[in-house]
């Protein structure tokens, strides 16, 4: 219990004598404001633009969680087909990890061509940059099953299908939330850079809007607060994947204990 | 008594390598059946052939069995599956598990858990709430839940402790005794095999079965028969033809 408290009690002791620092920095040597901007005056600053930062978190969460909605669908329904097509995983799947190397930043110009500046191609963006992990991993655990249950199933004479739903996926549920956890923090990277890049387009703004306008416009304070937001926003989607998934894995403890 | 399993030069060739040649083999209904030899011999291979795991080519091959069990080297158990789920997945998989058979089906479940010497507490915990040994039993129920007529078991009580061992032993013998069940039983245990089997066959490297025995010993299966000058001497004679065979 101690050791939990101090867990969470020192790296917030830590920040706060970071920022104490900062702003005693800030006053001894009176940086200037468009290099680094004190603590208090970025608080200040987002405090007045309250309402359009949570407004923008909300956007960006949407477009994050959206696309990440639809990595998961589109990542399980790929994964299946190269888990049951030897000829489609040897045909797109090479190209599935050669377009995971490529920068999202360089992807991203070409979505905002091909679906226009809006929040589809946000959304598209965060499903290209998310999609991969899932698809692997799902893939890995959907063909790594153990050879004994595999034995067992054909030695029931099991239809396809039952594999499929008895064996197959149940076995593919670890690997799909540990492909899911690294896809949620990929998540924000990508709604931040859709929106960095597009979302001058949208009625509704997101943080990567802001982050973009905040330099553009050397607004440092809103640009400090655009990055501060969609880092909290990343920890709560990556903490609730995380939480949602240690429940789910309770039941496949002893999988992931052996492996 | 009629042949349940009737081989006549078996030949299984996996992944280019010959693992079993020319075997040919007849186990009648009823019968124990161990298979020793070294490792990589081919005696799991000769199990999942018969038991129709792996492709295999013959002259002939005649099993009049038709509810196969198989007792794995791991329990091979489903960690998602709770102990209930593992044990009835033999009865979904047949259909029965989903039709108005529930009631039977969790009738043959709550037989089968009894039979292994698990309690109906048992029954909602999951594999990693289990010892090896329970996971073992679990493994068993699983098996004679479809109730079969021939068991396959490879290896089953390998990494168990020697107590833990004999105790199962004990128990697979008067289930199988019980339900005059057929029995192809792989182990490295010369110990074991003698204790349990009707028939001893040896396999050498080369995939063939270079020794057949019979095993009569009166009082058979009385654990205190381990510590009798006959059970001792037997166990001394299948040594020696193994020792042979390597």
């Amino acid at each position: 219990m101690r050791g939990s408290i101090s867990q969470i009690l020192m790296p917030l002791f830590f920040l706060l004598l970071v920022l104490s620092l900062w702003q005693i920095a800030d006053s001894l040597f009176d940086i200037e404001r468009l290099i680094l901007p004190s603590p208090l005056e970025i608080i200040q600053e987002s405090w007045k633009k309250i309402d359009i930062l949570i407004a923008a978190t909300m956007v960006t969460g949407k477009a994050a969680l959206s696309g990440f909605a639809i990595s998961i669908c589109l990542g399980v329904t790929l994964a299946l087909l190269f888990s049951t097509s030897r000829l489609a995983k040897q045909c797109i799947y090479p190209y599935m990890i050669l377009l995971q190397t490529v920068p999202i930043v360089a992807i991203a110009p070409l979505v905002i061509i091909w679906f226009g500046g809006g929040l589809g191609s946000v959304v598209v963006i965060v499903t290209v940059i998310s999609v991969f992990p899932i698809v692997t991993n799902v893939t890995t655990g959907l063909t790594t099953v153990d050879p004994g249950l595999t034995e067992l199933m054909q030695l029931y004479q099991a239809s396809r299908i039952d594999v499929l739903f008895k064996l197959k996926l149940p076995n593919a549920i670890p690997y799909l939330l540990t492909g899911a956890r690294i896809s949620a923090g990929l998540t924000i990277v990508g709604a931040v850079v859709g929106e960095y890049m597009a979302g001058h387009f949208i009625d509704n703004r997101g943080l990567g809007y802001y982050i973009f306008m905040g330099t553009q416009n050397f607004q440092v304070e809103v640009l400090y607060a655009s990055i501060l937001l969609s880092t909290l926003l990343g920890i709560a989607i990556v903490g609730f994947t995380a939480v949602l998934g240690k429940t789910i894995l309770s039941r496949w403890a002893y999988t992931l204990h052996q492996s | 008594m009629k042949n349940i399993i009737d081989l006549i030069a078996l030949n299984v060739t996996l992944g280019g390598n010959e693992i079993l040649r020319n075997l040919s083999l007849q186990i009648p209904h009823g019968q124990w059946c161990s298979v020793i030899g070294p490792s990589g011999c081919g005696k799991s291979t000769l199990l999942r052939a018969i038991a129709g795991l792996i492709p295999c080519q013959f002259d002939g091959m005649v099993t009049e069995f038709e509810a196969p069990a198989f007792v794995f080297q791991d329990p091979t158990l489903m960690p998602w599956r709770s102990v209930r789920e593992n044990v009835q997945l033999p009865l979904e998989l047949s259909g029965a598990g989903r039709t108005n058979d529930l009631r039977t089906a969790s009738t043959v479940v709550l037989e089968a858990i009894d039979q292994v010497g698990l309690n109906i507490e048992d029954l909602e915990k999951y594999p990693r709430q289990l010892s090896g040994g329970m996971r073992m039993r679990v493994s068993m129920a699983r098996a004679l839940v479809t109730q079969p007529d021939v068991l396959f078991m490879d290896e089953p009580f390998a990494a168990l402790d020697e107590l833990l061992r004999q105790q199962l032993n004990q128990l697979i013998h008067e289930i199988c005794s019980k339900h005059d069940l057929t029995t192809l039983f792989v182990t490295h245990n010369v110990s074991e095999a003698v204790y349990l089997s009707d028939r001893i066959l040896i396999m050498n490297h080369h995939g063939a079965i270079v020794s057949d025995l019979e095993i009569s010993l009166s009082n058979q299966r009385e654990p205190g028969i381990r510590g009798s000058a006959e059970y001792i001497s037997l166990v001394h004679q299948v040594t020696q033809r193994l020792q042979e065979a390597m």
